[in-house]
């Protein structure tokens, strides 16, 4: 403590001069207002770069809760594009056009789930998410993520589920080249996971590298338009009857965090139709 | 109190005055100001202490700045050259200690050493307080013609009233 004292004192003049300036400075930006609005408008830029930078290296700590929310805000987003798409193509096929916007309410839900184990070095690659049966996932739900089409749920625990990857000998998914009507099969080779090959299109049907490859909505477990990949060649080889494509996926299989769950609310409608439709056809063939 | 004492603080008032009163008000061709009182803060024996000197140059620039409104521009000049006014006279002469509790003059310092030490303490002071008070460089040729202008009318009515002063004092 003396040590202290005697350091103030040996310095006194020194702590005298600085407080005489910062009083004058004080005088200065509270009595003048052209220097006080320079010294708010310098004030205002430092002290804005220093909280920007303060603010990236916090933000950096927040971006987990971040991604949270801009992952469900996005499952939000892909329900009511596809909400719209759907109300878009009932008005231009109605020749009234006094039906009701909303004669037909949203197809599909969206449920925002994690993965918590995942594989793409097999030939029969399976996910695992942290949502089951209590959060009202079924089997044969599509599952997507932000990129592209995952795979579909094949058994539903109660709150975990397993999910049959693109990646997969048994997925099958109905796809189309974007801005064409031909319908093929994408199906994964086994070979590289960032590649799939979309088979059984006409042997006719002529393509461009680099098209785009979508669900072509003919089955009840995707909705149509959602994003597959890019054409990165043709094979004319393939099958005799058929002509194939490989295709660049857009999902990062090996990379998967936050995925979405779609339900179709016509799922059963549509089942039930189509066992009608096999039940009318099989006792037609008896009836002959 | 010694007779000398009385004087320099007579003397310091009437300056005080004349730069409140008169030379405040004056702006030759509307350029040049003068700052009479620096004469005070030029003149303080180098045997007075740091923090009194300090205190003087804060004083008289603070009280300046209450009669003309500047509120901060004076304070701060006067502080910054009573801080600076001793490195400025060693450029010039290393006979501080000689001089002791001697007021500064040209009588005691000779008046080569006291002209250039007198210009050195205008120019700087003038720079300092037109910097503040303008805050910007974006009229750099009034600026400068401001300080040129100041510093020689300081330098002048100075170096008259150090005449004045001095009539009496012996020389080293």
């Amino acid at each position: 403590m003396r040590n202290l004292i005697l350091f103030f004192i040996r310095y006194s003049s020194v702590f005298l001069l600085v407080i005489y300036i910062t009083i004058g400075i004080l005088l200065l930006v509270e009595n003048n207002p052209y220097q006080r609005h320079l010294y708010l408008t310098s004030a205002n830029s430092v002290s804005a770069s220093v909280y920007k930078t303060a603010n990236n290296v916090s933000g950096y700590f927040h971006l987990k809760n971040i991604n949270e929310e801009l992952a469900y805000r996005n499952t939000e987003l892909e329900s009511e594009v596809l909400d719209l798409r759907q109300r878009l193509r009932d008005l231009s096929a109605t020749e009234d056009s006094l039906a009701p916007f909303d004669a037909n309410p949203s197809r599909y839900n969206f449920t925002l789930a994690h993965v918590i184990n995942n594989s793409t070095r097999h030939r029969n690659n399976y996910i695992t998410i942290d949502k089951g049966a209590l959060d009202g996932i079924e089997p044969e739900m599509g599952v997507i993520d932000h990129n592209g089409i995952i795979g579909i749920v094949e058994i539903v625990g109660p709150r975990a589920s397993r999910i049959i990857s693109l990646l997969n000998d048994q997925f099958r998914l109905s796809c189309k080249v974007k801005g064409y009507d031909f319908v093929g099969s994408l199906v994964w080779d086994g070979k590289n996971p960032t590649e799939a090959i979309l088979e059984e299109l006409p042997r006719h049907s002529t393509f461009n590298k680099g098209d785009t490859v979508i669900t072509s909505g003919y089955s009840t477990v995707f909705p149509e338009g959602i994003l597959v990949g890019t054409v990165l060649d043709g094979l004319k080889d393939y099958d005799e009857n058929f002509y194939a494509l490989k295709v660049k996926l857009f999902t990062n299989h090996e990379a998967l965090s936050t995925v979405t769950v779609v339900k179709d609310n016509l799922r059963e409608e549509l089942k039930k139709l189509d066992a009608q439709d096999t039940d009318e056809n099989n006792q037609t063939r008896k009836k002959k | 109190m010694k007779g000398s004492t009385i004087r320099f603080l007579v003397v310091s008032i009437i300056l005080m005055i004349l730069q409140v009163c008169v030379f405040s008000h004056i702006y030759l061709f509307g350029y040049a100001m003068a700052f009479v009182f620096l004469y005070i803060l030029a003149a303080i024996p180098f045997s007075v202490s740091l923090n009194a000197i300090y205190t003087i140059g804060f004083g008289c620039g603070f009280i300046i700045d209450i009669f003309t409104d500047t509120l901060g521009v004076n304070t701060i000049s006067a502080t910054l050259l009573a801080a600076l006014r001793h490195p400025i006279f060693k450029l010039y002469s290393s006979k501080t200690e000689d001089i002791g509790s001697l007021y500064i003059s040209s009588k005691t310092v000779g008046m080569a050493v006291f002209t250039k030490y007198i210009f050195t303490l205008s120019l700087i002071y003038c720079i300092i307080a037109f910097v503040i008070e303008s805050m910007a460089f974006f009229n750099i040729l009034r600026l400068t013609f401001n300080v040129i202008g100041s510093t020689i009318f300081t330098f002048i009515i100075i170096l008259a009233i150090n005449s004045l002063n001095t009539q009496n004092e012996k020389r080293l």
